[in-house]
This record gives structure tokens, sequence and C-alpha cells, in this order.
């Protein structure tokens, strides 16, 4: 009898420990909006960029990219709209001169969605209605975007392409 | 004194039960109801400025080794995680039986008990803040200020308690329990989840929970009862 309180009470012990104070972030985060680039030309191409710099309308902060054809961008989850200035940095190998950068513009349109993960992650949003515009540039000769491609009116996770981007 | 006579008859009982049997027994067995209050939930009034919250706990002696016992008390209790800030409030209720394994000396009246409770909260839980696990933080507009209160909120329980009480002088007791909860049902808040329970404790990943007590208590003798109980 002693013996099988005694075990008893250690299951229970193991039972109680805490494992739930760890955020295992993958699923549990907010995603991001992740665009493939691909060439303008062959469009079955992945075009890797040899430095992309990432600007959000309002904000200073600067997200760089380097030989990538993948990168991400933040949604803002107060508003139903973000901008994002996309400028690419073309080498001197390639123009022949000095390094040119050429800039576009991307609004995204959603609607956001709440949701309670854990504890330990706090909350994660989720974005549906989602909507790209690649913006009319300010001047032809500024612009490196022919085209992009809407994938998905949802993103919840960012395991893969929402959008393809053509150039 | 008592403690220590107590301390002596358990160290006997355990190490030689057969010297007990030849002691005559001829002293009265008290019944009656035991009133008392916990001690941890009471000081923490004093020293944690997020808490509010008291018990009350009552035992009434039903036979020689059985006891009907209940706990009722509140909690009001602000925490502050990593990733929310939340307050919960309510009541408790908890029901249950004791049983003394614990054979008594003399005229003394100690418990060394093995219990069951069937718990019951109703409370509601406000979410202050919570943070928004967005992984880069460029916006950094992760913290939300909701300031959201979900009334109307419960939860069942079983609770399995160890514990001992000691009679300290007369008719007044001191006691310490372990205790194990296995949560049955629970009403959740939407959007959010129970993460305390009032009674209950705080809740982790399972359905299990752990928590201790130091209890003071009096007992109102109501009847004595002369036994010869040589077992």
């Amino acid at each position: 009898m002693k013996k099988f309180w005694f075990s008893g009470l250690i299951i229970i012990g193991i039972l109680a420990c805490e494992k739930d104070d760890i955020c295992e972030g993958g699923e549990s985060e907010t995603p991001n909006v992740v665009i493939n680039m691909f060439d303008g030309f062959e469009p079955e191409m992945l075009k890797p960029a040899a430095k992309i710099a990432l600007i959000a309308d309002g904000y200073s902060d600067t997200i760089f990219y380097k030989n990538t054809s993948n990168i991400e961008l933040p949604l803002q989850i107060n508003t139903n709209e973000t901008q994002w200035s996309l400028l690419l940095y073309i080498p001197p190998t390639i123009s022949g001169n000095d390094t040119i950068i050429k800039k576009n513009d991307i609004r995204f349109i959603y609607n956001t969605q709440e949701f309670y993960v854990s504890k330990a992650c706090g909350y994660k949003v989720n974005f549906f209605n989602f909507n790209a515009n690649l913006l009319a540039p300010e001047s032809t000769n500024d612009s490196w975007i022919q085209n992009i491609s809407n994938l998905t009116s949802e993103i919840t996770n960012d395991d893969n392409a929402h959008i393809y981007l053509y150039y | 004194m008592r403690i220590f006579i107590f301390t002596i008859s358990l160290i006997l009982t355990f190490t030689s039960s057969t010297l007990a049997q030849d002691v005559p027994k001829k002293y009265p067995e008290v019944y009656g109801l035991r009133i008392g209050t916990d001690l941890v939930k009471a000081s923490k009034n004093i020293w944690d400025n997020n808490y509010t919250g008291f018990e009350i706990s009552a035992d009434y002696r039903y036979n020689k080794n059985y006891y009907i016992a209940a706990e009722a008390g509140f909690e009001n209790r602000f925490k502050e995680d990593d990733q929310v800030t939340y307050t919960t409030s309510g009541m408790f209720l908890k029901i249950g039986l004791d049983r003394n394994f614990h054979q008594n000396w003399l005229d003394m009246n100690n418990l060394i008990y093995v219990g069951a409770r069937y718990g019951v909260s109703l409370h509601s839980q406000t979410l202050h803040t919570y943070r928004v696990n967005t992984g880069s933080g460029y916006f950094n507009e992760e913290l939300q200020y909701p300031e959201l209160k979900s009334n109307g909120l419960s939860a069942h329980w079983l609770e399995l308690v160890f514990g001992i009480k000691v009679e300290i002088v007369d008719h007044l007791f001191l006691g310490m329990n372990v205790r194990f909860n296995g949560l049955l049902t629970q009403k959740q808040p939407e959007g959010f989840e129970n993460l305390y329970y009032p009674g209950y404790g705080q809740k982790y990943s399972g359905n299990i929970g752990a928590g201790f007590g130091y209890s003071i208590s009096y007992l109102i003798p109501f009847k004595k009862k002369f036994t010869n109980n040589s077992d």
C-alpha cells in the first residue's frame, strides 16, 4: 500500500512538471509575406538578387537580403494596410559602372485575425482577404519589378511563397 | 511537549506496532467540528501586493477514522507573464473526505491523513496586456492593451490531499498539507485561456496541478467517545 502511494506521487510529480514555458516558434509566430523572385524573361527560373533592401512606408529601419531569391516582409497588425519599398542594388559587375539602386513600392491590403497560442508564445495574427498591388513607379527608369502575382488570399504560415515577383 | 510526544509516537508506530497493542486504551476520542484557515493564503495578502485571498476550512469527524472536510474562499490574483498580464478573481468550494491513518497515543488527537476533494471555482479573468508573436518585431507594435474581462468562468477538479494536523494546545491545531489536482472540466474565456483558478492554483500545460498549505484550526468538541479499540 505504501509503495502504491509512493509510486503514485512520483507519477503525479512527473506529470505536473512545467513544460509549457518555452515557445517553440515556427507555426506559433505571426507569418510574414513570402516572395519568390523569378526572371522576367524566363518565368520558370528563380533569379537571386545580389542585394535587396526593404523599408516599410513611414518607418526607417531597413531589412537587407543578399544573394537570395526568397524574401520575407512583415505586415502591420494594427492596421489593414502596409506599404513596402523594395530597393534592388545592381552591382557594378552587371551595370558596368557604379552600383545602381532601383525602387518599387508594393501595397498590401488585408484583414487581421488574432489567435491565442499559449502562455509562452502569446498571440498570433493571421491575415485574410490578402491582396498585393505593385504601385505605379514614379519614373520607369527607377523601376525594376516587371510584375507580381498573388498566389493566395490567406497568410497563415510562411512555409511557402505567397507572391511571385518577376524582374 | 505535545509535538515531541507526537513525534515519538510516530516513530514508534512505524518501528514497533506490537508495543502499542499492549497498552490499554481507555482515553476518550473527541468528536466535533474543526474550523480553520490556510496560513499561506492569509500571509500572502501581506507579502504579495498582487494577491488578496482567504480560505476557511472545516472538518467534521464522522467516525473513528473518517472526517467530512470542506474548504471555501476567494482569491484575487494579478500575474505578469512574459507574453500576457492578467487578473483572476473568484471564489471556490471544495468538499470531500479525510481518512486518518494515525493511531493516537493516550489522549492525543493528531492526524496523519489522506483526503479527497471535489473542487469547484467560479471566477472571472481580465486580460490586461498581451504580446503578439511577430518574430521580426519590425513594427514594434506587438504589445496590445485590450483590458478584456471574461465573466462566468468555472472549473471542476478532483484533489488528492496528504497532510498532518497536530494539536499544539488544547483544541488548537497546526497543519501541513500537500495537494495534487486533476482538472475535470472548465469554462474558458474566449480568445484566451484559464491560467489560474481560485482554490486550484496555477494551471500548467497538462490537466494536473500541485500545491501546499499550512493551516491553523480550532476544534469545537461536541462529544467524547470512550472506545476500547485493540484493533
